[in-house]
């Protein structure tokens, strides 16, 4: 059955028909109409579902029944069809039965004519999507409020809407074997090297996927083997974040069915800045990213340290802070190590649990965990009043970095452990090989790193600081320079 | 590969059984402050702090042995990392200061008292006690010490430090040289070491002038050691500038008495080194003090005290 | 390509230095600081005829390619010996800090560990993290600094007895196998930039030195004479919070140089070995595996000796390039290639 892809359509349309009803399996969702146009049979295939019927009559039924041509034979009414009626303005040509297909579940209507080896297809999708509406996962206060859809084709226009310079080029590919999934390469081929544009063209194509049905099918293969802990490809739900990181010299991959943008290259300090940030007072924003920067250090460490410097290195603890402790731990059944993890592990599952429930029944998870098991856990002596407090502060600290979240959480545990096995010293070992790991990732050929490292001085300017866009316009920037 | 032969290594090293010695929070019992005692066994008293339990009383042949027996009868390992007062009787124990500050994790700014004569009394509060000797300090009655000051001193060439002292009368000022007591200090002497030291100077001095006695207020005031060879001999100068307000002559006079009054009984009587005399000769008097029999030939230096009031 | 910058390369040399200075054993006096800097004058020069020599053309791929085999193998004898030599000072160190484990051979074994993990991340990874933790350090003696602060008796600073300038300057000279270290990690940073800046890491680290010595000879005072490591006693009697000790923390930071150090010199082993058997795998795992042996044979001699490192310096760092700058136009073709 997979040997159709490269098939030719034939001239014979019973046979193709045929074929195509062989293919599909007599699916439900391929509809034939069969009609003669000026005499000569045809057929117009449309996916049921997937075009709108109105436009399809007003657009292509209509003027095509009307064709009246003398002694007509396939290759007249062919082009007659193509060079006197527009019909569509999405118009395109199948000549086997691969891209027949790919069309027709893509919402386009396809003619055939007896006669023709081709087949004419003429965009008339009319499928139902959802509305352009505000990311759920990015929100921002004085941004855009407009948020990705599922449909790539919009995507390019909320990107376009932004950036009209024809130095915006989009590319429309397909991936995935059965997929066929669009996706839509979008860079400002001013400022993104050639050579970065067929990097990731190559490695888009040697992707042997089935499908795309989101970004994490695409990201494996526009990363580096490195065994990075973190992401070196971004995502984004917004376009303006988007047209922010082109300007700089990314490339976006837009895909079909996917309410996400990935963008390479990716930095570290990429997961501090938010569309917020180029909208307050550049003092404000410095404030604000060092807070990030900071958060960062928490949610990473502040368990892993409370855990180690209690019991390794005690005599670090202040005198108070100390009296508390031991009083809170007194009654404490488990080891402090046990006691941070199953905390964290609770937090994960509470977590979790939220996410994955119908959002009527989810609250209600915060309700419980929050209340009954948080304060339950603590009065019956299970989980010291402390401990509860540290964990709640490095968790909300990852708030603040949502888009780290998933090493931080992985990271978090590890640190926990080697803290409480080895105190300072294992926080320190680990610490080494989380820096070396973060420093070894690459994003087609840009450290993951920079500009810390190596350093770039001129780029903290948006890295320590935001300076104001009067010295920001000064001196175009583009990742290209943090290349090795 | 290389990914998998670390994985191996690290469970390798699991196995080997070498782990670390980890103390639950609740397994340690948090001592304030201490009390070492007796020469050939030490006696240990150790005051937790007041929300974290009893008492603790123990025995042994040595410090680490009381200590030890002290974790074995509470049950809980004794943690002195957080010591604020360390009192002891014996002036030998300043021998093994050093080995407790690292041994111990000892605070190198844990205060230090010597039990001279004397006992702590059955109800003594640690803090309290920690909280007079530290007002006794910041009035400038007594020169500054801790325990970093103390080793530090007690490492010096003559090996003698100024240790605080409660004797019955209250707290005073003694001097211990190689893990012998060399003498307590008199009260003038005490007063006149705060100015040689420089450290905290008393706000306000009683001074006894033609209306009878009358408050001297020091607004500020610094000590300069300066040390120059006349004739063979190390002629150290003090000088003192003090700003203030009240009888100034009087008070000069007194200070001038007071810092006499520490010299002769430190340097001279007991040969004690407690206001930084070697590290002056050492800086001013370079050729001097690499000469070979300096060790004993600096005690025959003349001391001058000057007294500047503005 | 593995090319590192000017930046890296200081970095990499002077935390390198910091390592050996948190190490010292030695008494320290005034004396100390002035032999410290005869010492770093006198690098200096032996680093000024290193460029001279590489600004020649030279390179050690080529050096390979022209069979002059032996001398990459003694660079590599020279790694070796001095990465089992830190794995010595990290267990003989060891005992000085709070570890949660009695056994200093644990804490030696866990930093290879994580060294043979760092170390297959190759040299730009290195370089990379080197400039990192060079960052770490400068808040550790920033912190060091405030802590130290308030004990600073400036009355220490004078000179002693038992130390002399030129016995200091030596003995410093005797710990400074960066320049060997130098000398090959040259071959990577780029042709063009291979100028007097890349000497950057001697001012630095005499900074560096100073400062801690300084605070060594200010704040500890009489305590120096019993210190066995002044640096770490130090830490523990400065205080930057009210009562409460900080050496700890410092912990973190003697950790980081540890792994910073023995990754170098596992990387550039594993390079040269690289360029002499091509062919050959795992070269991390064994130059690794050959420093812990050497550490280990090192360890048991009880090696301390200052004049066979002083000899070995100059063979390395000053002979050595002698030599090859003589027969440059003779025998080594001045390649453009420089790198790996």
């Amino acid at each position: 059955m997979n040997d159709f892809a490269n098939e030719s359509l034939s001239s014979d349309i019973r046979e193709n028909i045929q074929r195509i009803r062989e293919i599909s399996d007599n699916g439900s969702d391929v509809m034939v109409n069969e009609f003669l146009l000026s005499g000569v049979p045809a057929a117009l295939l449309t996916c049921e579902g997937m075009v709108s019927t109105s436009m399809i009559t007003e657009l292509i039924l209509e003027p095509i029944t009307k064709v009246q041509i003398a002694s007509a034979d396939a290759e007249r009414v062919i082009f007659h069809v193509q060079n006197r009626l527009l019909l569509s303005l999405d118009r395109s040509e199948a000549k086997n039965y691969r891209d027949l297909f790919r069309f027709l579940n893509s919402g386009f209507a396809v003619l055939l004519i007896n006669g023709a080896s081709k087949a004419l297809v003429y965009g008339v999708q009319g499928y139902e999507k959802r509305s352009v509406s505000e990311p759920s996962g990015e929100s921002n206060i004085m941004g855009s409020r407009e948020g990705f859809i599922e449909v790539v084709r919009m995507n390019m226009s909320l990107v376009r809407r932004r950036m009209k310079t024809p130095f915006l080029k989009m590319e429309l590919m397909p991936v995935g074997d059965k997929s066929q999934t669009d996706i839509c390469l979008c860079y400002m081929y001013d400022r993104v090297p050639e050579s970065l544009v067929n990097d990731i063209k190559k490695r888009l194509q040697s992707a042997e996927l089935e499908s795309v049905l989101s970004t994490g099918y695409l990201q494996p293969f526009l990363e580096n083997r490195r065994g990075c802990l973190f992401d070196t490809s971004g995502t984004t739900q917004r376009p303006d974040v988007l047209c922010g990181k082109l300007l700089e010299g990314r490339v976006g991959i837009l895909i079909d069915g996917v309410p996400y943008a990935i963008t390479v290259p990716k930095l570290l300090c990429e997961s501090f800045q938010t569309m917020d940030d180029y909208s307050f007072r550049p003092f404000y924003t410095t404030c604000i990213r060092w807070i990030k920067y900071l958060a960062f250090l928490i949610t990473l460490l502040l368990p892993a340290l409370y855990v180690a410097v209690s019991l390794h290195h005690p005599e670090l603890l202040n005198r108070t802070l100390l009296l508390i402790l031991a009083e809170a731990e007194e009654k404490a059944p488990v080891s402090l190590t046990a006691e941070a993890i199953g905390v964290l592990l609770v937090y994960e599952i509470v977590r979790e649990a939220g996410l994955r429930l119908p959002k009527a029944v989810g609250g209600s998870v915060s309700i419980v965990a929050g209340l009954i098991i948080g304060d339950a856990a603590v009065s019956s002596g299970l989980i010291s009043t402390p401990m509860l407090t540290v964990t709640a502060i490095a968790v909300i600290s990852g708030f603040a970095l949502p888009d780290l979240n998933q090493p931080l959480t992985l990271l978090r545990l590890g640190f926990i452990l080697a803290g409480g096995i080895l105190g300072l010293f294992g926080i320190g070992l680990l610490g080494a090989a989380v820096i070396f790991n973060i420093c070894a990732g690459e994003s087609f050929g840009t450290p993951f790193s920079a500009p810390i490292s190596p350093l770039r001085p001129k780029a903290m300017r948006d890295v320590l600081t935001r300076v104001s866009f009067r010295k920001m316009q000064r001196g175009q920037f583009t990742v290209e320079e943090y290349h090795e | 590969m290389k990914k998998r032969m670390i994985a191996v290594l690290l469970l390798a090293l699991m196995l080997t059984g070498c782990r670390a010695e980890v103390t639950e929070v609740r397994e340690r019992a948090y001592v304030q402050s201490a009390v070492f005692s007796g020469k050939d066994e030490t006696a240990l008293t150790l005051y937790p702090f007041e929300e974290a339990g009893d008492v603790l009383e123990s025995k042994g042949a040595n410090t680490a042995a009381a200590v030890e027996e002290a974790s074995v009868k509470s049950g809980r390992e004794v943690f002195l990392g957080h010591i604020e007062l360390l009192c002891f009787d014996e002036p030998a124990f300043t021998e093994e200061l050093e080995s407790c500050l690292m041994e111990y994790r000892l605070s190198p700014g844990c205060k230090m008292i010597f039990l001279h004569e004397t006992e702590l009394p059955e109800d003594c509060d640690a803090t309290k006690l920690t909280d007079s000797l530290k007002m006794e300090e910041e009035k400038g009655r007594i020169p500054e010490t801790d325990l970093y000051h103390i080793l530090s001193e007690y490492n010096g060439s003559d090996g003698s430090a100024l240790v605080p002292a409660l004797t019955e009368k209250g707290f005073a000022l003694c001097v211990i040289d190689g893990g012998e007591l060399s003498g307590v200090l008199s009260d003038k002497a005490a007063a006149g070491l705060v100015w040689l030291r420089g450290k905290n100077y008393p706000e306000r001095i009683a001074v006894t002038g033609e209306e009878g006695t009358e408050d001297y207020e020091v607004y500020s005031a610094d000590t300069k050691l300066s040390a120059e060879i006349v004739k063979g001999i190390p002629h150290v100068r003090a000088e003192i500038s003090i700003k203030g307000n009240g009888n100034g002559e009087a008070a000069a006079g007194l200070i001038k008495v007071c810092c006499q009054a520490a010299i002769e009984e430190t340097l001279k009587e007991m040969k004690a080194d407690v206001i930084g005399f070697d590290a002056c000769l050492a800086q001013d008097c370079p050729e001097y003090y690499a000469q070979q029999d300096f060790e004993t030939a600096k005690w025959a230096a003349e001391f001058e005290c000057v007294v500047e009031m503005k | 390509m593995n090319r590192i910058s000017t930046g890296q390369l200081t970095c990499i040399l002077l935390l390198s230095n910091a390592f050996m200075l948190m190490c010292i054993s030695e008494p320290v006096g005034l004396e100390s600081m002035l032999g410290t800097a005869v010492s770093f004058a006198v690098q200096f020069l032996l680093c000024i005829f290193i460029l001279m020599l590489y600004k020649k053309g030279f390179s050690f791929s080529a050096l390979c390619q022209q069979k002059h085999y032996i001398i990459p193998c003694l660079y590599i004898l020279y790694f070796i010996v001095r990465g089992g030599y830190s794995f010595v000072l990290i267990w003989n160190g060891a005992e000085q800090l709070s570890l949660p484990f009695s056994e200093a051979i644990v804490t030696a074994a866990l930093i290879g560990i994580v060294c043979l993990y760092t170390a297959s991340l190759g040299l730009r990874a290195f370089a990379r993290s080197s400039s990192v933790v060079f960052g770490l350090l400068v808040l550790s003696v920033v912190i060091l600094l405030i802590g130290a602060w308030q004990r600073i008796d400036l009355t220490q600073l004078s000179l002693t007895r038992e130390i002399t300038v030129t016995g200091s300057a030596l003995h410093h000279f005797s710990l400074a196998d960066t320049l060997p270290v130098f000398f090959v990690l040259l071959s990577f940073s780029d042709i063009s930039r291979r100028k007097l800046k890349n000497t950057l890491f001697l001012p630095a680290s005499l900074i560096l030195w100073e400062i801690v010595l300084f605070l060594c000879i200010t704040v500890l005072g009489n305590l120096l004479s019993s210190a066995k490591y002044p640096f770490f006693l130090l830490t523990s009697v400065s205080q930057p919070l009210d009562t409460q000790r900080a050496d700890a923390f410092y912990l973190i930071t003697f950790v980081l140089l540890c792994v910073i150090r023995l990754t170098l010199f596992t990387v550039l082993s594993a390079h040269l070995m690289g360029m002499l058997f091509p062919k050959l795998k795992l070269r991390s795992i064994i130059a690794l595996l050959l420093m812990i042996g050497a550490g280990a044979a090192l360890g048991a001699i009880g090696y301390s000796g200052s004049l066979f490192c002083i000899a070995a310096i100059l063979l390395f760092a000053g002979a050595v390039p002698a030599y090859l700058y003589f027969i440059q136009n003779k025998k080594i073709p001045t390649g453009k290639e420089t790198g790996a």
